[in-house]
C-alpha cells in the first residue's frame, strides 16, 4: 500500500476503535435516578418493600432540587431496587444515598441480608447512615407531607451529623455496623429515627439507639440512656449534663455543657471471672446556673464537680444494668476490650460470653472538671462580674 | 513499516528565479554597455531612475547614478555624490583609477564601497541604495543612502508590561539592533549577518555573547540557517518554523519576543537572538518549557508577587488544558466523585438540554474560539458590539433558550480566560484542549490521564537545539525551582541555566549578599 493509503486507513480505524471503548461506564446525568434515602420494610408474603426518596431537578427559571418518593417490592432487596425501573422509567443511582431507614421487623429478622447487600453492590458507598424507625413503618419516616421540599434524607443525614453536640443518638454508618457485626465481643447498634408532630407538620426526630444483639433486633433505648451508653463507649463529643443541686440550702438547676470526655477500661479477674472498672475523665464548663448563689467561688465548683460524678455514676450503672437485664447485649464492648486486650483469656470466655455478660460487675469512677464558667464569674443577681 | 519513513524522491527540484543576463557577472568598461545590461535587467520597472552626470569642466568624465525612487536618501544623493561628481576638479591622469580617486578625494558620503559584481549592484539598487557609474571604468561605487519609512519606536503592542521599559522593536533591522546594543555595551555581543531567502534577500543577524553562549548552538543555527531555502521570508515566523526541533509538536521549540529588555536578559543567560529584518520579533535559541511561563516583568516586580504570577500562570494553563475534559468525564463517567449538592445543582441546570455533555462543551468552545478569533479580526469600530453580542446572546439567551446547560458557560469561560492568560502557550493550549476532550469523552478519567501522560512523554522527549525541552521541570530541588516555579530573589540567582550557558555559570559573585 503507499503511505497515502495508509494513513488514510489508520485515520478510519483509529475514530472507530476509540468509539468502542468506555462506552460501558458512560451515563448521562440526566439518566440516572438519584436515590437520596431508603427506608426498608417487610412487605406482605415475606417480601422487601422499598421506599425510595429520589432527588430529581425541577426545571423552570429556578432551578430546584426536589425529591419524589417511590414504592417498590421484591423478593431479595435487588430485586425491588431494580424493579424500582419500571416505576421511575431511569437506572437507580446509589453513590450518593445518605440514608436507610430499617423498621423494626426487618431489623430483628432481615439485617444481615441488608447488611450483605449494602456492603457487596460497588455503587453504595460504606458512609450511608444507618436508623431504625420506631415505633412506626420505615416508609413512614418518607411518606410525610413535605410542602418546603426539601429532600428529608439530606435533613436526616444533617441530623445525626450534628448529633455531636447533643449526644443522645450515635451516629452509625454502614461500615462501623459491619465492623461491629465482625468484631468479637462487641454488637451493633443503630440511631433511632421517629415522627415528631409539631402543629403544623410532622417531621421526623432522632433520638435514642436501636440495640442488636449480634445481628438481631432487641430493643430501643431512651435519648438519656443513649447518652450513658455513649459516655461508655467513648464516643461522646459535646452535649450536657443537665442535674439539680441541693447548694447551701438553696435548689439549684445546672447545666454542664461538656467539651472533652476520655473513658478507659480496666479489666480485673477473680477465678477467671473479669470484673470491668470504667474510668471517665470529662471536662466541662459552667454554661447555666438556675437558682442565685451569688459569687462562683471555689466551694461552688467543688460541690458542683461533686455532684456531676455521682450523677454519672449513677446513671451509667444505672444504664449499663438496665442494658444487661434487659436486652443482654453488649453494645458497650466489654468483649471487645477484653478480646483486644487479652486475648487468651478472651478466648476461653468467648464461648459463654452471653451467659457471663450479663452477671458482669461494673463499676464506674467518673471524673468531671469544670473548667471555667464561661464568660461570667458571678450570677447576676449578686452583680455583673 | 513504511509510513512514518520520509518519501524520498518527491521533492521537486528548486526552480531558479535567476535568469540568465547577458553581458556575464561583471561590468564591462564602457558607460554605455553596462547602461544597456542594466537597463535590460530593470525593464518595465519605472521606480528604477537612471541620472546622467557629466563632470562640467572635463568632459570625458561622463557617469550615471542608478537609485530607487522614494527609498533613497536625496539629501546624500544629491549633496555629496551628484554635486561632486559634476563639480568636481579632480584631474583624470589614468583610466582606470579614476573612480578610486573619486572615492577618496572628491565623494563626500561617509558610507561608499567598490565593486565590480554585477549581481552586487543590482541587489544593492533593489534594496534602496544608489550605485553611481564612470565610463571607463570596470567598477562601481555603491553608495549607501538607504532612507526607508518606518515606525517610531513604540511599546511593544503583544507584550505590554506595567512595569518595565516600555520600548518595542520595529520592522527596521537596524534599528532592532540599536536597541539590543545599547542595552549590551559589551566587546563581547557578536552580531554576524546573514541573507535568507532567494527573492527578498532578507537580511537577518545573529547575535550573542561570545563569552557566554555556547558555540555549539551558534554553529547550528548558522548551519540551520545556511541549509534554508526557501523563496522569502517575510516575518521572523517563517525562519521559526522552518528551522524548529520538533516541527510537528504544537509548543514552541524557538521563543520569540517584541521586547528588548526580555531579548538582552535571555542574551545573557547565554541565548542566542536572530534578529530578522522586517519582523518586530525577535527569536531566541534555545527555548525551553520554563520560558513559557516567564515574562519579563517577573523579574522587575517584587519576587513573592512575581512567584505568585508565574505560579498562577502555571495553575491557568494546567487548568485551561483539563476543565473541560475533567468535568466531562466526572458528570460523566464518575458521578461518585462529585459532592451530592454540586451533582444535584449540575443536574438541575442539566434538565431539559437536548445535547449531551460532550456535545455542548464542543459547541461552546468552538463558539468561543470564534469569538476571540473575530475580536482579533474585526476593525475596531465594532469591536465593542460583537463583545457585548457574544457575551449576551451566547451567554444568556443560549442559557434561557436551554440550548446549554449553565455550568457548561462557566466551564467554558475558565477555560479560555485561562488560556489567554498565557500567550506563548495559547496556540498549543488550545489544540490540546480539544484533543483531551475527546479523550474524556470516550475514557473518562482514564482517557484524561492517558492523555496527559502521552503529552508529557511528548514534552519530555523534544528538545530545543540540543537542550532538552523539560530542562529544570521534573525536580524539585530548590536549585531548580529558582526560576521556573517561582522568580527566587535576585541574590539567589547566581548562575546560569546549566547546558545553555556551560561555559561560564558564574552570573554574579558569592559575596552579593541581600541588602548590600
Amino acid at each position: 500500500m503507499t503511505s497515502i493509503r495508509k494513513i488514510i486507513a489508520l485515520l478510519l480505524i483509529v475514530p472507530l476503535l476509540s468509539s468502542l471503548c468506555g462506552c460501558w461506564n458512560y451515563r448521562l446525568l440526566e439518566d440516572l435516578g438519584i436515590v437520596a434515602g431508603v427506608a426498608i420494610d417487610k412487605g406482605t408474603d415475606d417480601k422487601f418493600e422499598l421506599t425510595m426518596e429520589i432527588a430529581d431537578a425541577k426545571s423552570g427559571k429556578e432551578r430546584m432540587v426536589d425529591s419524589h418518593i417511590i414504592h417498590s417490592s421484591g423478593n431479595t432487596i435487588f430485586d425491588a431496587v431494580r424493579d424500582g425501573i419500571s416505576i421511575i422509567g431511569k437506572k437507580l443511582y446509589w453513590s450518593h444515598t445518605q440514608v436507610i431507614v430499617v423498621s423494626e421487623e426487618i431489623a430483628r429478622d432481615e439485617m444481615i441480608n441488608v447488611m450483605d447487600w449494602l456492603n457487596r453492590d460497588s455503587e453504595t458507598r460504606t458512609d450511608i447512615e444507618l436508623f431504625v424507625a420506631k415505633g412506626m413503618p420505615a416508609k413512614d419516616i418518607f411518606t410525610i407531607d413535605n410542602p418546603s421540599g426539601n429532600i428529608i434524607s439530606f435533613t436526616l443525614e444533617s441530623m445525626i451529623e450534628n448529633e455531636t453536640s447533643l449526644s443522645k443518638a450515635r451516629k452509625t454508618q454502614t461500615w462501623k455496623f459491619a465492623n461491629d457485626l465482625i468484631s468479637p465481643g462487641i454488637s451493633p447498634q443503630t440511631p433511632a429515627v421517629m415522627l415528631w408532630d409539631d402543629s403544623k407538620e410532622q417531621t421526623p426526630m432522632v433520638e435514642g439507639a436501636a440495640l442488636f444483639h449480634d445481628s438481631v433486633f432487641v430493643g430501643f433505648l431512651d435519648g438519656a440512656d443513649t447518652k450513658n451508653l455513649l459516655f461508655v463507649q467513648d464516643r461522646i463529643e459535646g452535649g450536657l449534663l443537665t442535674f439539680p443541686l441541693n447548694y447551701q440550702g438553696k435548689k439549684l438547676s445546672v447545666s454542664l455543657e461538656i467539651f472533652e470526655n476520655q473513658t478507659r477500661f480496666e479489666t480485673s479477674w477473680t477465678n477467671s471471672v473479669p470484673e470491668i472498672k470504667i474510668t471517665m475523665k470529662t471536662i466541662v464548663a459552667l454554661d447555666e446556673l438556675q437558682g442565685t448563689p451569688g459569687e462562683i467561688d471555689e466551694k461552688l465548683i467543688a460541690a458542683l464537680e461533686e455532684a456531676a460524678q455521682v450523677y454519672l455514676k449513677n446513671n451509667i450503672e444505672a444504664t449499663i444494668r438496665l442494658v444487661q437485664n434487659q436486652y443482654d447485649c453488649d453494645t458497650f464492648g466489654f468483649g471487645n476490650y477484653i478480646y483486644r486486650t487479652e486475648s487468651q483469656k478472651w478466648k476461653k470466655i468467648e464461648a459463654d460470653w452471653d451467659t457471663i455478660f450479663p452477671k458482669l460487675k461494673v463499676t464506674v469512677v467518673p471524673k468531671v472538671m469544670i473548667k471555667n464558667s464561661a464568660t461570667q464569674e458571678k450570677t447576676i443577681f449578686g452583680g455583673v462580674g | 513499516m513504511n509510513l512514518w519513513k520520509k518519501r524520498k524522491g518527491q521533492e521537486e527540484d528548486c526552480p531558479p528565479n535567476e535568469q540568465k543576463r547577458p553581458g556575464g557577472t561583471e561590468l564591462a568598461f564602457s558607460l554605455e554597455e553596462n547602461l544597456a545590461t542594466l537597463r535590460s535587467i530593470f525593464e518595465s520597472d519605472d521606480m528604477i531612475q537612471f541620472r546622467i552626470l557629466e563632470n562640467k569642466s572635463q568632459k570625458a568624465i561622463q557617469g550615471c547614478v542608478i537609485y530607487v525612487e522614494g527609498m533613497t536618501d536625496h539629501q546624500i544623493l544629491d549633496e555629496y555624490v551628484i554635486e561632486q561628481v559634476i563639480s568636481s576638479d579632480v584631474p583624470r591622469y589614468t583610466r582606470t583609477d579614476y573612480l578610486e580617486e573619486l572615492q577618496k578625494k572628491a565623494l563626500l558620503a561617509s558610507n561608499l564601497c567598490l565593486t565590480q559584481d554585477l549581481q552586487k549592484i543590482t541587489d544593492a539598487v533593489l534594496v534602496g541604495n544608489a550605485v553611481l557609474l564612470l565610463d571607463g571604468s570596470p567598477k562601481a561605487i555603491i553608495i549607501y543612502c538607504k532612507n526607508l519609512e518606518s515606525r517610531a519606536v513604540e511599546e511593544a503592542s503583544s507584550e505590554q508590561a506595567v512595569r518595565g521599559p516600555r520600548d518595542g522593536f520595529t520592522e527596521q533591522l537596524l534599528v532592532n539592533l540599536s536597541l539590543i546594543r545599547r542595552r549590551v555595551t559589551s566587546a563581547d555581543l557578536k552580531c554576524q549577518y546573514k541573507y535568507i531567502g532567494r527573492v527578498t534577500k532578507t537580511k537577518v543577524c545573529i547575535c550573542y555573547l561570545k563569552n557566554i553562549a555556547s558555540d555549539q548552538i551558534v554553529k547550528e543555527l548558522e548551519h540551520r540557517l545556511n541549509e534554508l531555502d526557501i523563496d522569502g521570508i517575510v516575518d521572523s515566523g517563517y525562519i521559526q518554523e522552518i528551522i524548529k526541533d520538533s516541527p510537528f509538536s504544537p509548543f514552541d521549540t524557538i521563543g520569540h519576543s517584541e521586547r528588548p529588555d526580555s531579548i538582552v536578559g535571555k542574551l545573557l543567560e547565554g541565548r542566542v537572538a536572530l534578529v530578522v529584518d522586517g519582523s518586530p520579533f525577535v527569536l531566541t535559541v534555545p527555548f525551553i518549557f520554563p520560558e513559557l511561563f516567564q515574562t519579563p516583568e517577573d523579574y522587575y516586580n517584587n519576587f513573592i508577587f512575581a512567584s505568585f504570577n508565574r505560579m498562577l500562570r502555571i495553575f491557568g494553563a494546567v487548568l485551561a488544558l483539563f476543565v473541560p475534559a475533567i468535568y466531562v468525564s466526572l458528570t460523566n463517567f464518575h458521578q461518585e466523585l462529585l459532592p451530592t449538592p454540586l451533582l444535584l445543582s449540575i443536574a438541575a441546570g442539566r434538565y431539559d438540554v437536548p445535547f449531551p455533555t460532550v456535545i455542548e462543551a464542543f459547541l461552546m468552545l468552538i463558539v468561543f474560539e470564534i469569538l476571540r478569533e473575530a475580536g482579533a479580526r474585526m476593525p475596531t469600530a465594532i469591536g465593542q458590539t460583537v463583545s457585548i453580542v457574544g457575551a449576551l446572546v451566547l451567554g444568556e439567551a443560549a442559557v434561557d433558550a436551554k440550548f446549554i446547560a449553565p455550568s457548561m458557560i462557566i466551564i467554558v469561560a475558565l477555560t479560555g480566560i485561562s488560556a489567554l492568560m498565557n500567550t506563548k502557550v495559547q496556540g498549543a493550549i488550545l489544540v490540546l484542549r480539544f484533543v483531551f476532550l475527546i479523550l474524556a469523552a470516550f475514557m473518562g478519567i482514564y482517557g484524561v490521564i492517558f492523555g496527559a501522560l502521552c503529552l508529557i512523554t511528548h514534552l519530555m522527549s523534544i528538545r530545543s537545539f540540543g537542550i532538552p525541552y523539560m530542562l529544570k521541570e521534573g525536580s524539585i530541588r530548590y536549585t531548580d525551582i529558582k526560576d521556573t516555579l517561582i522568580r527566587a530573589p535576585w541574590w539567589y540567582m547566581r548562575l546560569r541555566p546549566q547546558l545553555i550557558a556551560s561555559k561560564n555559570r558564574v552570573r554574579m559573585s558569592r559575596h552579593a549578599k541581600k541588602g548590600t
